[in-house]
């Protein structure tokens, strides 16, 4: 009898350490060959290229890994990361298809598509894994699919560019020349620049192709003193994802103008060297832990997994229908070192963040949204795609 | 022979107003500028500039106000200032990265945040040695507090929105609780029967009952003509005599006033730019705010709530202390 009883007070005592532990396990997916991290052999001068410095967003989602532990106290909750590299889309899709995926509960992905209906078929069957986007700009993620388990946290190519609009409205520097460069991404940010300009009011002074070239018959395509002839501009917007040619074009011009968009004034998710809200300490523990300044995708994945975090302390819940839907409710607020609190658009699923323009590699010039520009439920949404401005096949 | 008495009566009365004009002074710390400012408590004007190095932040003053205490971020140490000479005496290791501190006279202690490392370190103030480091309080540790009986220490977490309680004799976290998203500082509010805590990013106060050790309720802010997003509470002043808590609205550039016993919100005062540190005068006729964004301090006259007049100090001002005699 006696043994009953003790084996009985051992099975509730066991019973109780399992529910101790609960775990709630993220993956993070990238890509081997990704043209952003590593596809920089191209150049032969590419040691001048802003990209041979990037390196993978993973760390800063380790750096959430790492400040959520301090939460277990209170959540019980173990936050896991497995970082999930797969070689070509192709392994993609097979990985996303696979079993091994049911594991997980949220997945965060470091992509650059070309296209991504098939990646939207996947995501609509697996319903219940919460998706974070943390590195890919694309409008037509937020604006054609608003898929209902896909958030993003790094701002859409539109909010960039109403971030840049503001400023130059805001400047009086709002007759621009557009040099755009010979990437599908530089065209996107180029024409996402275009319906900004209208929004706010930049007048286009033109759109000129460039190429990163050095050759002398076609000058009128890679030497600046041709592509910016004229003196109808104030300021220059360069789409330029590679990055190269975008250096050159500061103080290059043949009218005095402000440059901004790749190179000049740049519009961040983040950036090192901002100094307020809390943001030194972000940046001194990722840079303590992993010997290099944070970038804005370390930042987009770092908040995604703070983004549950919270919404795992504020529900106490890791169900992910749960999860999925506090994460767009009105009272959910994250902290994001940028100032103010931080939520999601409940129809695109994008992060609301405040947009750093940094100039010089080592200053935030300005913060956007420019307090005159005023919205009249948030601030927030004078940048970016807002309701009237989506078209989903599905909400 | 009357004449020369009446010249000493003067002269005795014009030294002894001068002793008491000087008594009262002003502390600010600036945090971008490196230095303590020392103002006049009655005329404002400055009085010293002390250079005291490597971004300056919380002050105290010690129990009879002879000695300030400053602590110096960069340079992981806190400065003794006398307040008489205004002159720098002495130094105390603080571990890494300092912020906010507090003192427990009754023993002797320092607790100081250490913001980088997530750590409270408990200093003996006698010997100005570090006895120890406690780890893992949370993430972003700012906001320290001795309950009035020296026994706990209540820590404001930034990063992980609570507040952790530590046991001080025995050195260790007993408690923890769930507050608002980005809590900065706290206050023991009524002998020690309530802790508040400025919820940074969520606009609002928490009230925790010490007892119990348990949230109870929740002050919410909203002024109007200004967006919620905007009210950002940081730092308190308590005027205990007149049940006033005053807490600072950061970039709201507001101070509200609230009563202490019934929680109510009273008035809303307007300051200067990103309104952050705060303290009120003994007498409490007057609350002085430190204003992070334009560099100044404003002077609010506590008996008609209206800031009368403010005062440019240095960069970026972090706490002001009034020294009281």
């Amino acid at each position: 009898m006696k043994i009953f009883i003790i084996s009985f007070f051992l099975f509730i005592f066991h019973l109780s350490l399992v529910a101790e532990n609960k775990y709630f396990r993220i993956g993070f997916i990238d890509l081997e060959n990704d043209i952003r991290y590593v596809d920089w052999g191209r150049h032969p001068v590419d040691i001048r290229s802003n990209h041979s410095k990037e390196n993978r967003g993973v760390d800063g989602a380790k750096l959430g890994i790492i400040d959520s532990k301090k939460l277990e106290r209170i959540t019980k909750t173990k936050i896991t990361l497995d970082h999930l590299r797969v070689k070509n889309e192709n392994d993609l899709y097979d990985l996303l298809n696979s079993d091994r995926i049911k594991n997980y509960k949220s997945i965060l992905l470091d992509l650059n598509l070309e296209e991504f209906t098939k990646l939207n078929s996947i995501l609509r069957k697996s319903k219940s894994i919460i998706f974070f986007n943390i590195s890919d700009p694309n409008n037509l993620l937020r604006s054609q699919i608003c898929l209902e388990n896909l958030y993003h946290t790094y701002p859409s190519n539109m909010m960039k560019t109403d971030s840049i609009a503001q400023f130059l409205v805001e400047k009086k520097w709002n007759k621009t020349l557009l040099l755009t460069g010979g990437l599908k991404y530089d065209k996107e940010f180029s024409k996402s620049f275009k319906v900004s300009s209208e929004k706010f009011g930049v007048k286009i002074a033109g759109e000129k192709y460039f190429v990163n070239s050095n050759d002398p018959r076609a000058r009128e395509k890679n030497d600046l003193s041709f592509l910016t002839k004229g003196k109808n501009y104030k300021s220059i917007f360069i789409s330029d994802l590679d990055g190269e040619f975008a250096l050159g074009v500061p103080n290059s011009s043949v009218s005095p103008a402000s440059v901004s968009g790749s190179a000049g004034l740049r519009p961040l998710a983040w950036h090192w060297s901002y100094m307020r809200h809390g943001a030194p300490q972000v940046n001194g523990r990722f840079e303590r832990e992993f010997g290099r300044r944070m970038t804005e995708r370390d930042w987009s994945a770092w908040i995604a997994i703070k983004s549950l975090t919270e919404s795992i302390l504020r529900t106490k819940e890791i169900e992910t229908s749960i999860l999925k839907k506090f994460l767009k409710d009105s009272t959910f607020k994250v902290d994001g070192s940028k100032g103010i609190s931080l939520n999601y658009r409940d129809t695109t699923k994008q992060l609301r963040q405040p947009i750093f323009l940094v100039s010089s590699d080592n200053w935030v010039t300005s913060v956007t949204p420019i307090e005159s520009f005023q919205n009249r439920e948030n601030n927030l949404d004078t940048i970016g795609i807002i309701k009237k401005e989506i078209n989903c096949e599905s909400k | 022979m009357q004449k020369l008495l009446i010249f000493f009566i003067l002269i005795f009365n014009f030294f002894i107003l001068s002793i008491f004009i000087h008594a009262n002074n002003i502390f600010i710390s600036n945090e971008n500028s490196d230095t303590v400012v020392v103002l006049d408590a009655a005329t404002k004007e400055l009085v010293k500039t002390i250079d005291t190095g490597g971004r300056p932040r919380d002050l105290k003053f010690n129990k009879n106000f002879s000695k300030l205490y400053v602590v110096i971020s960069e340079e992981n140490h806190i400065l003794e200032i006398d307040t008489e000479k205004l002159e720098i005496i002495d130094k105390i290791e603080t571990g890494d990265d300092p912020e906010i501190f507090d003192i427990d006279f009754n023993n002797n202690l320092i607790a100081v945040s250490n913001e980088d490392d997530n750590e409270l370190t408990l200093i003996d103030l006698n010997k100005k040695e570090i006895i120890q480091s406690i780890k893992d309080v949370g993430v972003e540790p700012e906001g320290v507090n001795f309950t009035p009986d020296g026994n706990l220490v209540y820590v404001t977490s930034e990063g992980t929105s609570s507040v952790l309680i530590i046991d001080v004799p025995k050195r260790e976290i007993v408690n923890e609780i769930l507050v608002e998203n980005r809590p900065r500082r706290g206050l023991f509010v009524n002998n020690g029967k309530e802790y508040w805590v400025s919820n940074e990013l969520s606009g609002t106060v928490s009230v925790i009952d010490t007892k119990m050790q348990e949230l109870i309720k929740t002050i919410k802010f909203s002024i109007k003509g200004i967006r919620n997003q905007q009210i950002t509470p940081v730092d308190f002043a308590y005027a205990k005599n007149k049940n006033l808590v005053f807490v600072t609205l950061g970039s709201a550039n507001h101070v509200a006033v609230v009563d202490a016993l019934t929680h109510k919100i009273i008035e809303y005062i307007l300051v200067g730019k990103r309104v952050w540190g705060a303290d009120v005068d003994l007498a409490e006729e007057e609350l002085i705010v430190t204003n992070g964004n334009s560099d100044d301090i404003s002077v609010v006259d506590l008996n008609r709530l209206l800031a009368i007049k403010s005062i440019p100090v240095g960069k970026t001002p972090h706490s002001v202390r009034i020294k009281n005699k």
